[in-house]
C-alpha cells in the first residue's frame, strides 16, 4: 500500500517577512548605537585618533610710553654747608610775574653743573 | 617766559658734553637743532684734531715734527696761542709743555672710562701741602705763532699739551657758531660757556659739584660768560711705586701738586679765561687762590671738604620790564 506523502509546507510568507524585518532593525539599531559611540565601523581600528584642535590665541598688546621729563631736585639753598654764604646761594632775584599764557609751561631743563672732568 | 630750548648730551674729549640752543633771532639762521648738530660736529672735529691721546692728530704730529717751524691749521694754531696766552696770564702756572712731566707721572693715555682713585685716599696720604711754582726754565716761552706765515715756531723736543685749556677754548669756538642764537649753553666737561640776549634778561642758574661728595653746594646765576671747574678727583691714578698722582702737577717739580685744594670753580668772560683761572688758583693754594679769584669769583673747595666762596656777587641782574596799567600816566 503507498501511502500518501503529505507535502511539507515551510513558514508562512508573512512569518519570513517579519522575522526578516525585525532582524534588519535589530541590526540597524546596533549600527546607529555603534556609530553614536564613535566607533565608525567604517575607520580601520590603526588610524590615530583626530587630535582635537588647538587654537592659539595671540594677543597683540600695544604698549605707548608716555615720557615726561621731571625737574632734578636741586640743591636747595637751605642744604648748602654752613660754610657757604647765603648771599651767594641766594643771589638770584626772585621775581614773581602773572603767567600770561593759559597753555602749561615745559618743565624746565636741568641746570647746567660745573664740575671737574 | 623762556622758551624751551634744544638740548642734545654726548661724549666727547672724554669728557660728557652738553649744548643748550634756544631760538634764532635772525630767522635765516638754521634751526636749533640744525645749528646744535653743527656745533657737535666741530667739538668732535677739535677733539679729532688737538688730542694728545690720538696719534693721528694734528698736535701729535706738531710734537713728533723735528722742524722747529712747522705749517699749522688755524684750529692748532688757534690752541696754541691759548695755551700761551694762559701761561702768561698765569705766570707759568699753567704751563702746556709738560707733557714728558705728564708721562713720568703715568698720564701717558686717556683716562676716559677708568675709575680714579678715590681722592679721600689720596689726601691721605698726600705730602706736605704747598703752592706750585712755575717752571724756572719756562719752556712755553719758546712758543710763538705766526698767522701770517700759518706756522708754529718751538724749540724741536718741546711737545704741547693743549688739554689745560682745550676744553675752554671748545666752549668759547662753539659759543661762536651760536651767536644769534637767543640764549645758549655749552658745556664742555664742566667747563661752561653760556650766552646770548635771553640768557642776559633771564639768566642760567648754574650749580657747582663738591669734588669729594658729588653734591651740588653753590648755585650761580650767569647769564653771559662763562664758569669753569678744575679739580684733582677725577684724573686721579696708582703709580707703580703705590703712591697716587693726578694730571695737575707744580710746574716747578714736575710732581702732582698738592696744595691743599682739591677742586676750584672760576668765572671768566670766556671758558679759556675761568679754565685759565681755576687751574692757577687750585695750582696757588687756598692764599694764591683767593688772590686769583678776587675780581671775578668762584668757589674753593679744600681738601678737608669745606667749601669757601670767594667774591661771588650777582653777575648778571635781570632786566626788569614795567609795563604801567592802562590809566595811569607815565
Amino acid at each position: 500500500m503507498t501511502e500518501r506523502r503529505v507535502p511539507r509546507r515551510g513558514p508562512g510568507v508573512l512569518v519570513v517577512s517579519a522575522a526578516a524585518a525585525i532582524a534588519f532593525a535589530a541590526i540597524l539599531a546596533a549600527l546607529v548605537l555603534q556609530m553614536r559611540s564613535g566607533a565608525d565601523p567604517a575607520l580601520r581600528s590603526s588610524v590615530t585618533p583626530v587630535q582635537p584642535r588647538v587654537v592659539l590665541k595671540r594677543r597683540i598688546i600695544d604698549t605707548k610710553v608716555i615720557v615726561t621729563t621731571d625737574p632734578p631736585a636741586v640743591a636747595s639753598p637751605r642744604a648748602a654747608p654752613a660754610t657757604v654764604p647765603s648771599a651767594a646761594v641766594s643771589a638770584a632775584p626772585q621775581v614773581s610775574y602773572a603767567p600770561v599764557q593759559t597753555a602749561p609751561a615745559p618743565p624746565p631743563l636741568p641746570a647746567p653743573v660745573t664740575r671737574t672732568s | 617766559m623762556r622758551s624751551r630750548e634744544y638740548e642734545v648730551e654726548f661724549h666727547c674729549m672724554g669728557s660728557d658734553m652738553r649744548l643748550l640752543v634756544g631760538s634764532p633771532i635772525d630767522a635765516t639762521l638754521p634751526s636749533p637743532e640744525a645749528r646744535a648738530c653743527v656745533v657737535r660736529g666741530f667739538l668732535e672735529h677739535f677733539d679729532r684734531r688737538l688730542s694728545r691721546f690720538r696719534h693721528d692728530s694734528e698736535l701729535c704730529a706738531l710734537n713728533n715734527d723735528p722742524r722747529r717751524v712747522v705749517p699749522a691749521s688755524v684750529l692748532l694754531r688757534g690752541a696754541v696761542r691759548a695755551a700761551v696766552w694762559s701761561a702768561e696770564q698765569t705766570g707759568g702756572l699753567v704751563d702746556p709743555t709738560l707733557v714728558p712731566e705728564l708721562e713720568r707721572a703715568g698720564y701717558t693715555r686717556s683716562r676716559d672710562g677708568v675709575r680714579p682713585v678715590p681722592v679721600a685716599e689720596a689726601i691721605a696720604a698726600a705730602p706736605a701741602r704747598r703752592p706750585a711754582c712755575p717752571h724756572p726754565a719756562a719752556r712755553w716761552r719758546e712758543i710763538s705763532v705766526d698767522e701770517a706765515a700759518g706756522t708754529i715756531n718751538r724749540p724741536p723736543g718741546v711737545r704741547i699739551d693743549s688739554g689745560g685749556t682745550g676744553k675752554g677754548l671748545a666752549a668759547d669756538m662753539a659759543a661762536e657758531l651760536l651767536r644769534g642764537y637767543s640764549r645758549f649753553v655749552v658745556d664742555c666737561g664742566g667747563d661752561i660757556r653760556v650766552g646770548g640776549p635771553g640768557a642776559e634778561a633771564d639768566p642760567y642758574r648754574i650749580e657747582v659739584e663738591h669734588p669729594l661728595t658729588g653734591r651740588r653746594v653753590i648755585a650761580l646765576r650767569l647769564g653771559t660768560g662763562a664758569v669753569a671747574t678744575s679739580g684733582i678727583n677725577v684724573r686721579i691714578w696708582r703709580i707703580r711705586s703705590g703712591h697716587i698722582a693726578h694730571h695737575l702737577l707744580d710746574p716747578a717739580t714736575g710732581e702732582p701738586a698738592w696744595t691743599g685744594l682739591v677742586g676750584v670753580t672760576a668765572i671768566g668772560a670766556t671758558a679759556l679765561g675761568a679754565e685759565t683761572l681755576a687751574k692757577a688758583a687750585l695750582l696757588s693754594g687756598p692764599k694764591g687762590a683767593r688772590a686769583w679769584l678776587s675780581q671775578l669769583g668762584g668757589v674753593l673747595v679744600h681738601d678737608s671738604g669745606r667749601v669757601e666762596s670767594v667774591g661771588l656777587r650777582e653777575l648778571s641782574p635781570p632786566k626788569l620790564h614795567v609795563r604801567l596799567p592802562e590809566g595811569m600816566a607815565a
